[in-house]
């Protein structure tokens, strides 16, 4: 793996888009079968393959895994599938170097007035983007997420923030 | 044996099969799963295929080679194996080839 990560470009995905991911790793449906993820199908986790066709990893917290793994565990209408053989591809990922895991701890985040309006995780991502970005860690970071709040947000600090024209399935 | 005893043991020879073939293929594997199974007198006669690398893609950050492992099978090929499991200890006896035609003579021989 190369360690230079001031020439990397890297993508930070919120909960809900980080299981559209996960699950259209192993979906070729249409439509990607969770509650959480029925307003997006298959060309939406397409255009997010697209776009990390453009960058070397994708950068995650502990706060995101925990969160996508409890979506992950929501019960789903005549899918018996178990939840690890959703995780198996994406566990690749990880095995294979392209997920970087972050750390922002716990108590910075509890401490923040923004957990009461963007909750817990998504203030994690926040306090994060916002540090790589003042550090510059990496050469190019991009924050994903259909959070109106977190997107405001972030775009008002200026960090690089894309979300989804559902309808059109494109990421702007 | 009762089919309760059954089920435990055919289980154990399948992870003894799966533990086998992992071993001899490490991590470049995937969509590992179960085709038959059968058994002979003392043998468990267990059926695995898997897709395993058989060539790196070209991209320049893992990230990238993991998204072009996804979108082509030109990278994997699949393969099938036929394990014997001895029903005595779990021991997987002798590893073959789905395309090797002289299996069931194999089986026999070592039966």
């Amino acid at each position: 793996m190369n360690n230079n990560f001031e020439n990397m470009n890297v993508a930070i995905l919120d909960s809900n888009l980080l299981l559209l991911f996960i699950l259209g790793l192993n979906n070729n449906e249409s439509k990607i079968n969770h509650p959480r993820t029925s307003k997006y199908n298959i060309k939406h986790f397409n255009e997010l393959k697209n776009l990390f066709n453009n960058y070397d990893y994708l950068i995650t917290l502990p706060q995101i895994l925990l969160e996508t793994f409890h979506l992950l565990k929501h019960p789903q209408k005549n899918n018996k599938t178990p939840q690890k053989n959703y995780l198996y591809r994406y566990i690749e990922f990880i095995n294979k170097g392209a997920i970087i895991e972050e750390n922002v701890e716990s108590i910075n985040i509890i401490k923040n007035n923004l957990i009461f309006t963007l909750g817990y995780t998504d203030t994690a991502i926040f306090l994060l983007a916002n540090f790589l970005l003042k550090k510059h860690k990496y050469n190019n970071l991009v924050v994903v997420s259909d959070d109106e709040n977190l997107v405001n947000l972030l775009k008002k600090y200026n960090i690089h923030t894309l979300s989804f024209d559902i309808k059109n399935a494109k990421l702007y | 044996m009762n089919d309760v005893e059954e089920m435990k043991n055919i289980k154990d020879a399948i992870e003894s099969a799966k533990t086998y073939a992992k071993t001899i293929v490490d991590d470049k594997l995937r969509n590992f799963e179960i085709s038959e199974i059968s058994s002979s007198e003392k043998f468990w006669i267990i059926t695995l295929k898997w897709e395993i690398l058989k060539k790196k893609p070209p991209a320049k950050t893992p990230m990238q080679r993991q998204l072009q492992l996804l979108e082509s099978d030109e990278y994997y090929e699949e393969v099938d194996k036929i394990f014997l499991v001895s029903k005595e200890n779990n021991d997987v006896k002798k590893m073959i080839s789905k395309e090797n035609d002289e299996y069931f003579d194999i089986i026999s021989e070592i039966d």
